[in-house]
């Protein structure tokens, strides 16, 4: 503003042309990814929230879940159980505020979930053993609503690595940087799932052994 | 230490794997046969079907066929194949996907986003192992992706009408018996997605599906009034798909 006094302009014009050089330097300011940072983080946030979602979803459906397979003739308990304690573990584990930007918390989090997926993916392909119970209605169209959630979990997953990587990248890359470093001194990396999924279900049978 | 940090980050995301995304065929219209298991009559009754229930409903729906999955599972297909091709109308994420691989006796249902409360995966699984499954066992592809058509366009609230057999037209044969004999897939696929229906919730879906049937949404361009030629011009509405929908195999 210096400037404009030393022009000795009247208080009006230079209001005005204070305001003319904003409007043409915001929206350049703005072209040059200023807001890039809290755009990506709001859509990093989005794509955990669908995670929490979908994990919860699977959580809900479990009590039918295991109260279908207690009606099959004698199902093999220990599998049951090792559901049971999974989904308790699960249901136990409280989530700090900061979740997102603490890794020791995500793979808390990653781990106490794989446990659940492994056991639950057990538990199905246990169920192959006991006709009656892959006839059963109910269950059929629960192992169906799993199976779905698996999947919902899986994509919800990709869809948190791809907004993660995102906005990593913009923190760490010119000028995200020198943004972050000047408007967003807050802004954290956050934590990347460092369990893959999909090996983590992988369960290992043996019928033989009672 | 900065750098050491610096480094430390750069290792940890480096080994992440890269996003599976097969690469998909073009989106030719609303019935892709890229495995060329269909003949040129069900190609065309099929196609006019997704071209009619499109314009009743502003669903879109498409058929595809792939010749190999290269590796990738039939889950990672749909969601790169629907994504890809953005089926569905913007906003909405009203398309569904039927996506059959014969040479690895693999098939899915996918679902859009914005249906998966009108086809719950328990109906989508249904449709692929009670309908579809066993047309496929016993070597019948281009029925079992008719029939699984008409399940779907049924189970979305649409309409079929005049079934499958090209065999359909018989004049001579003026008593009830055809009529019936053409209708009787058509009520059983009804009465098969009512009363998987009807085990998942207590009804009432009927009702839930007429939002859809009221038509004026914005997107013109590929619903075009003829709709049985092929697919000229049909390209996705940019919907979008969370992974709903249900796998099988035979």
């Amino acid at each position: 503003m210096r400037i404009f006094r030393s022009l000795h302009l009247p208080r009006m014009a230079r209001a005005i042309a204070g305001l003319v050089l904003l409007s043409l330097t915001l929206p350049l300011i703005a072209s040059c990814g200023v807001n890039s940072i809290p755009t990506y983080e709001e859509q990093a946030r989005a794509a955990w929230a669908q995670v929490l979602n979908q994990y919860q979803r699977r959580t809900d459906l479990i009590p039918n879940l295991v109260a279908t397979v207690k009606g099959a003739a004698n199902f093999e308990s220990k599998t049951l159980q090792a559901v049971v304690e999974a989904r308790a573990k699960v249901g136990q584990m409280q989530l700090p505020a900061d979740v997102l930007t603490n890794p020791q918390a995500m793979q808390a989090f990653e781990q106490n979930q794989a446990g659940l997926t492994s056991a639950l993916s057990r538990l199905l392909v246990v169920s192959e053993q006991y006709p009656e119970l892959k006839a059963n209605a109910n269950y059929q169209t629960l192992q169906a609503q799993l199976e779905g959630t698996e999947n919902r979990i899986a994509v919800a997953r990709r869809d948190y690595i791809d907004a993660v990587r995102l906005y990593n990248t913009e923190l760490r890359t010119f000028p995200g940087r020198w943004w972050a470093w000047l408007l967003y001194p807050d802004a954290k990396e956050m934590a990347q799932f460092t369990i893959d999924d999909r090996a983590a279900a992988v369960p290992a049978v043996n019928f033989n052994t009672p | 230490m900065r750098f050491a940090m610096a480094i430390a980050l750069l290792a940890l995301v480096a080994p992440l794997p890269a996003v599976a995304d097969p690469a998909i065929p073009p989106l030719t219209g609303r019935l892709v046969d890229a495995a060329h298991v269909l003949d040129d009559w069900t190609r065309n009754q099929i196609e006019g079907e997704l071209a009619s229930f499109e314009t009743s409903s502003g669903i879109q729906l498409v058929v595809v066929t792939l010749p190999d999955l290269g590796g990738d599972t039939i889950e990672d297909w749909g969601l790169a194949l629907g994504r890809g091709w953005g089926i569905g109308q913007k906003g909405k994420n009203n398309g569904v996907l039927l996506i059959v691989a014969p040479k690895d006796h693999k098939l899915r249902i996918e679902v859009g986003y914005g249906l998966e409360g009108e086809m719950p995966d328990a109906t989508a699984n249904g449709i692929v192992n009670n309908i579809i499954v066993p047309r496929f066992r016993s070597g019948d592809i281009p029925g079992g992706i008719g029939a699984g058509v008409d399940a779907i366009i049924v189970g979305l609230g649409g309409k079929v009408e005049g079934v499958t057999a090209p065999a359909q037209t018989s004049p001579n044969n003026s008593s009830v018996t055809p009529f019936l004999k053409g209708f009787l897939p058509f009520i059983i696929f009804i009465a098969v997605i009512i009363m998987i229906n009807r085990r998942r919730r207590g009804g009432g879906r009927w009702g839930s599906v007429y939002p859809y049937m009221g038509g004026g949404f914005g997107r013109g361009g590929f619903s075009s009034s003829s709709g049985f030629s092929g697919g000229g011009g049909f390209s996705g509405g940019g919907g979008s798909f969370g992974g709903g929908g249900a796998s099988g195999g035979w």
